[in-house]
């Protein structure tokens, strides 16, 4: 197996480490090897001046020809969180007042009139069907004795008890007329 | 000691005092010649725009004072030197102070690019040649270079939102600063004529 391992020559590998001097990527340990090598290599001190006027140009012709603003997606970290935390934000809200319009009903005015409205027919609609007492008719009241009466069987003996009563309302009639004289008769 | 001895001392003296005051030209010459190279060389060291202003007025001060051991043929890295040194002794004054020590570690800020552009090194020939270059490169690296440049992202930043490895986005950034460094259009402008 063979791994492609990119050339480079030294040249490159001083300049790059100027770069990265410059762009603050060195360890403070790396940084300070880094100056005293200047002090005893000045073409490092020329690298590095390079690298800054490189990076100037470079920062000029992004701010020039509008390259940056057009880029997408790189905007910088804090400005793309704080579009991050309004939208989250805003959905929040909206999910807020969609719940309590949902959940809470009765706080639109439009729907508890409704609701107010359709209950007063209901109960107006009771309140016709329970008759008052004065108002109920009699015929209804006597039907329904008739029903409760109609199930009755009356024995006979009570039957005969009321054609005797009957009978001792008639005197003369029939024997043992008075109270007192039933006893004659039994 | 004789009278000619005497008007050859004289003629010494004043002699020495022409080459110290043709020195110390010389010096302020280069100064004035090289201002950009040190300035951006102080402002990469020292991160910091005033700092690098500082230390160049100080430099040239320096460097004017001890004109007469400066050599024609090393005159560019003997100013190389004390720029050098009178970073260092800024970056040694500033650790002293507890309360800017934290500012060591600040990264390339993008407002430092106005000291060089006011330089003058940064026309707008300069610029447009920068901005073609740039747009010579692949789409990634230039990607990459513009997050770390222009925006000041790190480079963990850029992995992340790029969703790449840090590698490869230390790859790109190195391919793509060298190929700018040697891309023909830039090396026209600014050239080795002050080499």
């Amino acid at each position: 197996m063979t791994v492609a391992v990119e050339q480079t020559n030294p040249a490159d590998d001083r300049q790059w480490l100027a770069m990265r001097y410059v762009l603050g990527e060195l360890t403070a340990e790396q940084a300070a090897e880094f100056e005293t090598a200047m002090t005893n290599d000045v073409s490092l001190c020329e690298a590095v001046s390079e690298a800054v006027q490189l990076f100037s140009g470079v920062a000029l012709a992004c701010e020039a020809d509008g390259i940056a603003a057009d880029a997408v997606s790189v905007a910088p970290r804090r400005q793309r969180q704080s579009r991050i935390a309004v939208f989250a934000a805003c959905s929040a809200l909206a999910l807020i007042l969609v719940v309590m319009f949902f959940t809470q009903p009765s706080v639109n005015p439009t729907v508890v009139a409704d609701h107010s409205a359709s209950e007063a027919d209901v109960l107006a609609s009771l309140l016709s069907d329970e008759l008052p007492p004065e108002t109920s008719s009699d015929s209804e009241v006597d039907l329904m004795l008739e029903d409760s009466l109609a199930d009755l069987v009356a024995p006979e003996w009570l039957l005969t008890a009321i054609e005797l009563d009957d009978a001792l309302k008639e005197p003369g009639e029939f024997p043992g007329q008075t109270p007192d004289d039933e006893t004659d008769v039994f | 000691m004789s009278q000619d001895a005497e008007k050859d001392s004289a003629n010494a003296a004043q002699s020495g005092d022409l080459d110290v005051q043709s020195a110390r030209a010389q010096v302020e010459e280069a100064c004035v010649r090289w201002q950009t190279d040190l300035t951006a060389f102080l402002l990469g060291v020292l991160k910091n725009r005033h700092l690098a202003e500082d230390a160049f007025q100080k430099l040239v001060i320096k460097a004017i004072e001890a004109a007469e051991s400066a050599r024609q043929e090393t005159l560019r890295g003997w100013l190389f030197r004390i720029a050098l040194n009178e970073a260092r002794q800024i970056q040694r004054e500033r650790q002293r102070d507890t309360v800017h020590y934290g500012r060591l570690a600040e990264q390339w800020p993008s407002n430092n690019t106005g000291l060089v552009a006011e330089s003058g090194l940064l026309n707008d020939d300069m610029i447009q040649a920068v901005q073609k270059s740039l747009k010579k490169l692949p789409v990634e690296q230039q990607n990459v270079i513009r997050r770390r440049i222009y925006y000041g992202q790190t480079f963990a930043e850029i992995a992340k939102e790029m969703n790449l490895p840090l590698g490869t986005v230390l790859t790109w950034m190195r391919r793509g600063l060298l190929k700018l460094k040697e891309d023909a259009g830039l090396k026209s402008l600014v050239g080795d004529e002050d080499l």
